[in-house]
């Protein structure tokens, strides 16, 4: 683990390594490779890179398919405004949850770790007519505000990593007369920075992967989030395999660039974030 | 402490009930006063009124694709200026029948929607769809057929057409496996799974949701042949699935599931491998129905193939097959006027015709001249008689005596439960269904 | 009195946002279904409802499925979490390493968690096809093995989706323990390896102890994800052959939706969130202890 000398068997344990990647890697591999093939070509040979039958005909068909640009732009806006409004929520809950003690915080607590316990299925009903009462189904603004109340991990991560976070600052703060608005968003956030990365990546994935949400309450293709174009194509009588893999690709190119971009801070961030919850 | 917290919680227990009312309970039946969620444009004069030069936008909940409904949208629109239709695809057929029951469940029903065996019954119960049976299309429909979708001489959904399933099978290999003709009675259909297991090719093959296929054809061929209200009896009470699905069950078992001729694989396919499969002519024979058509044809344009129905030992045989879906109108709709407008428009000869095209299916219109022009030609007779059935349309809780048959099926194949035990568990669901 | 409300007010405004979406959206719903599992409601009209006490709840472990359905999601919770941190704490040992290639390493295990699980279900629906053209079967053609009934057979369904679940799952809790592996001091390996301990003993008395708050988490997370498993059945194996990878969640879906037994699957419902709750706390406590030791 510590202080190795780079001999032959850290070579050997290397190599090893990346050929397990490989076979970890490799239903990606499939997933991509056979999009470019044609229909029978992926039948016959799966696993062989597309250099006879390539074609890029499959994609043409997909991107006819689905409303890509559409869908794109639905799951963009409710990604990012419901992750800002969690981030929002979230942090300003946690804080006086964390550093204001009393009963009803510690009710609260309690209260928003309820949330994890719940399986999906078995509120969708009631949801849905809570969603219809406010008139939040087949919209944008509705996902955005469904998502919101997803904010209890976020309460959760933040006011873990606060009760490692010491309150110096915030004592002079209080001394010069700072109110909480200012002294939260001043002082005390900008600490958060950390696990606010972590929670933006979460619920950012979770998010703009989620099926279940959109399938219910969005009818209407004009507001289709970009996971529910796979879903289109898939059903009793669906017809064509391959091109449902190149929708599926389409749909996870987003996600994958954004996941490149954020790798190295998905593992500082749960350092500072999960362990001290 | 305690005590105020169980009260708490209790009370909050009651107004979360009681604010739910208020959600549905103003989704009733009478909904003129009620505007809901839809994406109703709604002019100030509140009711609908076709002469109303405002813009109204009906919803649709749809069996059918933009790809299959759109230029009849369209074209529905460009006549109607002032009317714009919001097609809501779903893809059938459980995920259209949940999201259906979510929609009722929540008093969120589209304008339209499509009625399939499956939402018969509760559309039925529920009184969720207006009686259509003033339209003059239904005079040109055999009674019986518009019963399908019927109850009492009202009928709640529009369909022109009905579906026959068969069984495809690959000719070439037919021949190469010594088959010199279409089985035609059940032992002989057997006969067709041993002899091409011989010649060394996977004789038949479903898609793990479609195991139930074969033994409900034999029970179709069997029973229903002799008795068409087999189904009606069991409903009532006066007979039982025991009494009337055990033999042919038996009798599908020995033959197929014993012998080790029918493959345990189909439980790990899903229909697109299924599809891909027999395209490719790694199986010989598969179930289905005119929507594959197009498929096949696109996949593999050089496959020659032709179908067949399945019967009895005695050779008889009544097809799978049922009126399509229909359309239907909600009872809780803003807007019946433009709705009824739009199916008189789908009724019009010329559309009927070009829906036919769409969907392969056949016409049960009286005095419309069409061809089908795939395999299913053969089977245009029968359609005429009437001589299909699906007991999914007659079974009182369908939905869960169909799911429950299917998982049946799958558990006697796999060994997990006797075939026997399987019309029993049939009866236990439904007198479980019926409290 | 007055004075102090004042005083709490900001406190409650901040508080304010979250808890009125959380409560709408998440507490209500919830008590609804509580209530409503209490209720004959049939799931269209709230006229006629009547309260039928504890009704719904008499026969709900006489259901052939439900029960198989609490078979499938107790072994699975027991077996699932065991089987993912055992691989998830060696692997974060090994990307722990100081190899060259360790950020693509890193990249490529967590990978698999980015997609859904409806997304990753239908592919490899694919790569587990049962037929000799499925991939995983003309990879162990090659050596001879004849093709597996993945998904047709009980047993290997079953264990299909445990695989596919592992492979999405171990990159990512592997990170939760890479991360605080990151955070053991040096000098504790240094000590011992002067002691003359053994790479063994270097990990059973300082690495694994160590863990232990990082385990607690993943853990629960493993716990409460495989409890409410859905999308990965129901993707995979639509929850069959017959009822072998049926979960409890696939049950009130089924009991509610198809079967239009509403108060039924409502009544289970409560149950399965009780259930939850309680295994949750347990388990919770118990590791609490374990770390603080």
């Amino acid at each position: 683990m510590q202080g190795k000398r780079r001999g032959i068997k850290s070579y050997i344990g290397e190599i090893l390594m990346l050929g397990i990647c490989a076979i970890f890697f490799i239903p990606f591999y499939y997933l991509i490779v056979n999009t470019f093939k044609e229909a029978r070509a992926a039948t016959i040979s799966p696993m062989s890179l597309p250099i006879k039958s390539f074609t890029l005909d499959l994609y043409k068909k997909a991107f006819d398919t689905i409303n890509f640009w559409s869908s794109f732009r639905n799951s963009l806006l409710i990604t990012v405004i419901s992750v800002t409004i969690i981030i929002v929520f979230g942090s300003m809950a946690a804080y006086v949850i964390n550093r204001h003690k009393n009963k009803l915080t510690k009710f609260l607590f309690i209260y928003f770790l309820i949330g994890f316990m719940v399986p999906a299925q078995t509120t969708l009903i009631p949801l849905f007519n809570m969603m219809s009462i406010f008139k939040l189904q087949n919209s944008v603004l509705g996902m955005i505000v469904l998502y919101s109340s997803w904010c209890n991990f976020a309460i959760f991560m933040y006011q873990g990593f606060l009760g490692g976070v010491p309150r110096d600052l915030e004592e002079a703060a209080r001394i010069d007369g700072a109110g909480l608005w200012k002294m939260f968003w001043h002082i005390v956030f900008p600490l958060l920075k950390s696990v606010t990365i972590t929670i933006i990546i979460f619920d950012v994935m979770w998010i703009w992967n989620d099926f279940m949400m959109p399938y219910l309450f969005i009818s209407s293709s004009s507001k289709f989030t970009l996971v529910m174009e796979v879903y289109k194509s898939v059903g009793e009588h669906a017809s064509n395999w391959t091109v449902m893999l190149c929708t599926i690709v389409i749909v996870l190119v987003p996600i994958t660039i954004f996941y490149l971009f954020m790798q190295k801070h998905i593992i500082a961030g749960i350092t500072s974030g999960a362990i001290k919850g | 402490m305690r005590k105020t917290a169980l009260f708490l919680a209790g009370f909050m227990m009651i107004i979360s009930v009681l604010t739910g009312c208020t959600g549905s309970a103003g989704k009733s039946n009478e909904a003129e006063t009620q505007t809901q969620g839809k994406e109703t444009a709604a002019s100030d004069t509140g009711e609908g009124n076709v002469s109303s030069k405002d813009k109204k936008t009906i919803s649709l909940l749809s069996w059918y694709t933009e790809e299959q409904l759109g230029e009849f949208l369209r074209e529905f629109e460009a006549e109607n200026q002032g009317i714009t239709i919001d097609l809501q695809y779903v893809p059938p057929v459980q995920q259209y029948v949940d999201k259906f029951s979510v929609l009722v469940a929540s008093g969120q029903m589209t304008d339209m929607f499509f009625t399939a065996a499956e939402t018969k019954r509760d559309i039925v119960d529920k009184g969720l769809a207006e009686d259509l049976s003033s339209m003059e299309i239904f005079n040109r429909i055999d009674k019986n057929t518009s019963a399908t979708y019927g109850n009492d001489g009202e009928i709640y959904a529009y369909s022109p057409d009905a579906w026959i399933a068969g069984i495809f099978y690959n000719k070439v290999l037919f021949e190469e496996a010594g088959i010199d003709k279409v089985p035609e009675t059940w032992d002989e259909f057997v006969e067709c799974f041993a002899k091409l297991k011989e010649y060394g090719v996977e004789p038949y093959l479903d898609y793990a949701d479609g195991v139930h296929s074969l033994a409900q054809i034999l029970y179709q061929c069997m029973v229903i042949s002799s008795e068409p209200d087999a189904d009606e009896q069991i409903n009532n009470g006066n007979s039982t699935f025991t009494e009337k699905y055990t033999e042919p069950f038996a009798i599908w078992y020995n033959d197929l599931i014993s012998s080790g001729l029918y493959s345990q694989v189909s439980l790990g396919l899903n229909s697109e491998q299924l599809l891909d499969m027999f395209v490719n002519g790694e199986v010989a024979m598969m179930g289905g129905g005119p929507w594959d058509v197009t498929t096949i044809e696109n996949r593999n344009p050089d496959l020659d193939y032709d179908v067949f129905g399945i019967s009895d030992k005695n050779g008889n045989t009544i097809l799978s097959g049922a009126v399509g879906v229909g359309l239907s109108i909600s009872t809780s709709s803003d807007n019946k006027e433009e709705c009824w407008a739009f199916i008189e428009f789908m009724s019009r000869e010329e559309n009927i015709l070009k829906w036919q095209k769409v969907t392969n299916n056949f016409i049960i219109v009286e005095g419309i001249d069409y061809s089908v022009d795939t395999v299913f030609e053969r089977f245009k007779g029968d359609v005429v008689e009437g001589n299909f059935y699906l007991p999914q349309i007659v079974w009182k809780n369908s939905a869960g005596i169909y799911k429950e048959l299917l998982i049946g099926i799958q558990d006697a194949i796999t060994g997990a439960d006797k075939i026997e035990n399987i019309p029993v568990r049939l009866d236990e669901k439904q007198a479980e269904l019926n409290q | 009195m007055k004075l102090k409300i004042k005083k709490e007010l900001p406190y409650l405004l901040f508080v304010l946002p979250a808890f009125l979406v959380y409560t709408v959206l998440t507490m209500i719903p919830l008590l609804q279904t509580m209530g409503l599992a209490f209720t004959n409601w049939d799931g269209y009209s709230l006229r006629n409802l009547k309260f039928v006490g504890f009704d719904n709840f008499k026969n709900l472990f006489s259901d052939r499925s439900m029960k198989s359905s609490l078979i499938n999601t107790c072994f699975y919770s027991l077996i699932f979490p065991v089987l993912a941190t055992l691989f998830a704490i060696p692997l974060s040992l090994a990307l722990n390493s100081k190899m060259k290639t360790r950020n693509l390493q890193r990249a490529v295990f967590f990978f698999p968690s980015v997609p859904s699980a409806m997304i990753l279900g239908y592919l490899w629906a694919y790569i587990l096809a049962p037929t000799s053209n499925g991939l995983l079967n003309k990879f162990l053609g090659i050596f001879g093995i004849d093709p597996v009934l993945w998904l047709a057979i009980p047993k290997w369904a079953m264990f299909s989706v445990m695989m596919v679940n592992l492979w999405s799952a171990v990159g990512w809790h592997a990170c939760i323990y890479l991360a605080q592996l990151q955070s053991i001091p040096a000098e504790y390996y240094e000590a011992a390896t002067v002691d003359g301990a053994s790479s063994w003993q270097r990990f059973r008395y300082i690495t694994f102890p160590m863990l232990s708050s990082a385990m607690t988490v993943s853990v629960m997370l493993l716990l409460l994800t495989s409890m409410k498993l859905f999308d990965l059945p129901f993707a995979l194996t639509s929850g069959g052959p017959g009822t072998s990878t049926t979960m409890i969640s696939h049950i009130i879906i089924k009991t509610g939706f198809v079967e239009k037994s509403y108060g039924k699957a409502m009544a289970m419902s409560v149950i399965f969130f009780i259930f939850i709750a309680l295994v949750s706390i347990l388990q919770l406590r118990l590791m609490k202890k374990r770390e603080v030791e």
